[in-house]
């Protein structure tokens, strides 16, 4: 028995010096300040970073894994990373409240990348009670990328910029196919993220709170006029899959949204997306010549809306290295790495200017993608993401919202009673963060 | 048991022998279907990776070179620079293997302290140390991330190992003392009247005869730990230390999941657990049988 407990012991002994002498250097070779950014691990990572690295030749950035609770357990001890990839407002302003970003406000307006660079209706993702937290690294909001080639098959004219919504409906129609054994679909007309969802509830004219931001209005005529407008394009009009027709053909789930392979695999003649799902696109190349990009459907007298959105780094506040990664943001609001962005379609250049010029958008590599100006367009009727102090933003979006859709999706509720659920269990939670918080009890008296 | 004659199969006797097993061949198709899709799609283009259909329309074995680096990608046309495959299989079989050694260690000696030494309050705090099973893990995460900081062990191998080798004390010193209870303490007894120690007796004695124990906490330990994928992501910053689980990230991004990819890795990452679970799948079953026996 000492013997084999000997050999094991040997064996992980070796295996650990040989882990441990072929680990590289953890100082930088060259002496420079290592910064490290915690994003999704994505190859374009390198070509986004290269310009920085040439500017500065004194900073090296270290991309490291990106996790909301990562984050959140190495901030609170004080190993967080310098720069903290933030991809949705609520996210944005868990951090806030949990006191890990720095406020760049002061730092912003002295450096050159406060919210006057980049385009009005992204503001507010960027901001929280007045104050700046984060710079965008790329900017979104929604449109309706088509395949022609379906349209053309289907012998059905290709949508328009801003079409009604009931046009769109009757156009969209021949485009759902039943399969030949009448048990699924062979492909549907749209697919739409749940993340997009909320769009409807903007075009409808529904909001998440009040203007005090004290009570959740989630439960107005206009949301439920939106989630029974949602039910009906999947259970009346049969345009977009329900739920259960979803996941039984999609491998959903982290970047991978099951929507963008329905697409990409031609099971979906729309999706409801943006321009950073072409970079994705690009991988198909038997797809993506035949791609068109118009501005949503909207409502009569009324706009293409969406949520706009941002992947947009901040700076953690604990961060011993506070003026390299100011740097680094200064960086983001420069034209070289607009240009990198703008070339490899990851969204909308942070830089407002490429509105003026949609034309400097189109990579000569992709000569088909000449539907610029559209998403340039789609980003003048899209709005922030609204939130409420009083609330934690994650529980609202990522909890209450999605259960909320999810039960409307299925059938299991009515919107009504779906969106009164939600309401209230939101009001509950706005109940007793203030009965719990003194300061916020405070902000609440004052706002209401 | 199977009936002798093939005539019986249409007696009562028979038929139920029959109908059981085909009901366990239905339970091990179904079981082994997730196992086979994932198999057959490791061998698909990325435009048909997440199709439902079983068999690939177009068969593209290079998946495993690509995520081996040894051929670029098909869509790219680059290597995988980031997916440092081999890096982190030999991390994640290396720290497995560390992780179940020590806390087959730790647990033994707990559990010889806890089923073969008398002393004073024995029962009552093996019940406390029972009691921690009850904590979830996430709750400790912050608590052990900071005991990590101060010990200088963030995005070290040490700080994988150690903490990962005692998280599953409680559980596995509970193991290992019931499969010591059934030793008989006369042999202690002895022990002990030619002078071993407690010690001595411990190596010499009981731990030879717990070696089922051992190799079935063992076994689990390495079933366990070989999945673990929050604790190395908080932990780690450097790429080298990754381990599978947290290197197999880089092929999920904002630019697009690679399923065929995601799946060849995945193949080839769970070839060791099979190799393990085929091989002692008798250990495992008594493991799992033992708390419930003895209670």
């Amino acid at each position: 028995m000492k013997r084999i407990f000997l050999l094991c012991a040997v064996a992980v002994a070796i295996m650990w010096t040989i882990a441990e002498t072929t680990l590289p250097s953890r100082t930088d070779e060259h002496g420079r300040t290592v910064l490290t950014w915690s994003t999704d691990q994505n190859p374009a990572r390198r070509g986004q970073l290269a310009p920085f690295a040439s500017q500065n030749p004194d900073i090296s950035v270290m991309v490291e894994p990106n996790s909301f609770d990562r984050t959140i357990v190495q901030c609170a001890t004080g190993v967080g990373p310098d720069i903290i990839e933030i991809y949705s407002t609520q996210d944005m302003v868990a951090y806030v409240q949990a006191g890990i970003l720095l406020d760049l406000t002061e730092y912003a307006r002295e450096m050159g990348f406060g919210p006057e660079s980049t385009y009005p209706r992204l503001v507010g993702n960027l901001m929280y009670e007045g104050r700046q937290y984060r710079y965008p690294a790329n900017a979104a909001s929604q449109v309706l990328i088509y395949n022609k080639r379906i349209f053309d098959e289907a012998g059905v004219p290709y949508p328009t910029d801003g079409m009604l919504w009931d046009d769109f409906i009757e156009l969209a129609k021949p485009l759902t196919v039943e399969s030949p054994d009448g048990r699924g679909h062979d492909r549907f007309a749209l697919v739409m993220g749940q993340d997009y969802v909320k769009d409807l509830l903007l075009q409808f004219g529904a909001s998440f709170f009040d203007e005090t931001k004290t009570r959740c209005t989630i439960d107005s005529p206009q949301a439920l006029a939106a989630m029974e407008f949602y039910r009906d394009l999947i259970r009346v009009h049969r345009l977009i899959p329900s739920p259960s027709a979803a996941e039984s053909l999609s491998a959903a789930g982290g970047w991978g949204h099951g929507e963008i392979r329905w697409f990409a695999s031609e099971k979906a003649a729309c999706i409801w997306g943006s321009r950073w799902m072409m970079v994705i696109f690009r991988q198909y190349p038997e797809l993506h010549p035949h791609l068109g990009v118009v501005t949503l459907p909207r409502l009569p007298g009324g706009t293409s809306a969406s949520y706009s959105g941002t992947r947009g780094p901040g700076i953690n506040a604990a961060s011993e290295r506070i003026p390299e990664s100011l740097e680094f943001l200064r960086y983001l609001a420069s034209p070289e790495y607009a240009e990198v962005i703008a070339m490899s379609s990851d969204g909308l250049p942070p830089l407002a200017e490429y509105a003026d010029e949609p034309e400097r958008l189109l990579n000569p590599a992709y000569p088909t993608e000449d539907f610029q100006e559209v998403f340039v367009e789609s980003m003048r009727f899209a709005e922030p993401l609204e939130t409420s102090p009083f609330v934690d933003p994650v529980f609202v979006a990522s909890r209450v919202w999605i259960d909320c859709m999810d039960t409307i999706a299925n059938g299991i509720a009515s919107p009504e009673e779906a969106l009164r659920l939600a309401a209230r269990q939101i009001d509950q939670r706005i109940e007793r963060n203030v009965r719990e918080r003194p300061d916020l009890r405070e902000l609440y008296e004052a706002a209401r | 048991m199977p009936p002798n004659d093939r005539t019986t199969l249409l007696s009562p006797r028979g038929a139920r022998w029959l109908c059981g097993y085909l009901l366990l061949c239905f339970g091990a198709f179904a079981m082994a279907l997730p196992f086979v899709w994932m198999l057959l799609g490791s061998f698909k283009t990325r435009a048909e990776a997440e199709d439902p259909s079983f068999v690939p329309r177009v068969w593209q074995p290079e998946n495993y070179a690509i995520v081996l680096r040894m051929a670029p990608d098909k869509v790219t046309g680059e290597l995988l620079e980031e997916v440092r495959f081999g890096r982190f299989y030999f991390n994640s079989v290396f720290t497995t293997l560390a992780i179940a050694l020590v806390q087959v260690l730790s647990c033994a000696m707990a559990a010889y302290a806890f089923g073969r030494i008398r002393w004073r309050g024995r029962d009552n705090l093996f019940f406390l140390y029972l009691a921690t099973l009850m904590v979830p893990g996430v709750v400790l995460m912050i608590p052990n991330f900071e005991t990590m900081v101060h010990l200088g062990m963030v995005d070290t191998y040490a700080g994988l190992v150690l903490p990962q080798a005692f998280a599953g004390a409680a559980m596995g010193t509970f193991l290992l003392r019931q499969f010591m209870l059934t030793i008989p303490p006369s042999l202690d007894e002895a022990a002990a009247i030619d002078g071993a120690s407690h010690w001595r007796i411990f190596w010499d004695v009981i731990l030879p005869l717990a070696r089922t124990g051992l190799v079935t906490l063992g076994i689990f330990a390495i079933l366990v730990n070989y999945q673990s994928f929050f604790w190395p992501l908080v932990l780690l910053k450097t790429r080298e230390l990754f381990t599978l689980p947290v290197g197999l990230l880089f092929l999920d991004t904002s630019y697009g999941k690679q399923t065929e990819l995601i799946l060849a890795a995945t193949v080839m990452s769970t070839l060791p657990l099979i190799v393990v679970f085929v091989a002692a799948q008798k250990a495992i079953v008594r493991g799992i049988q033992l708390g419930a026996v003895k209670g």
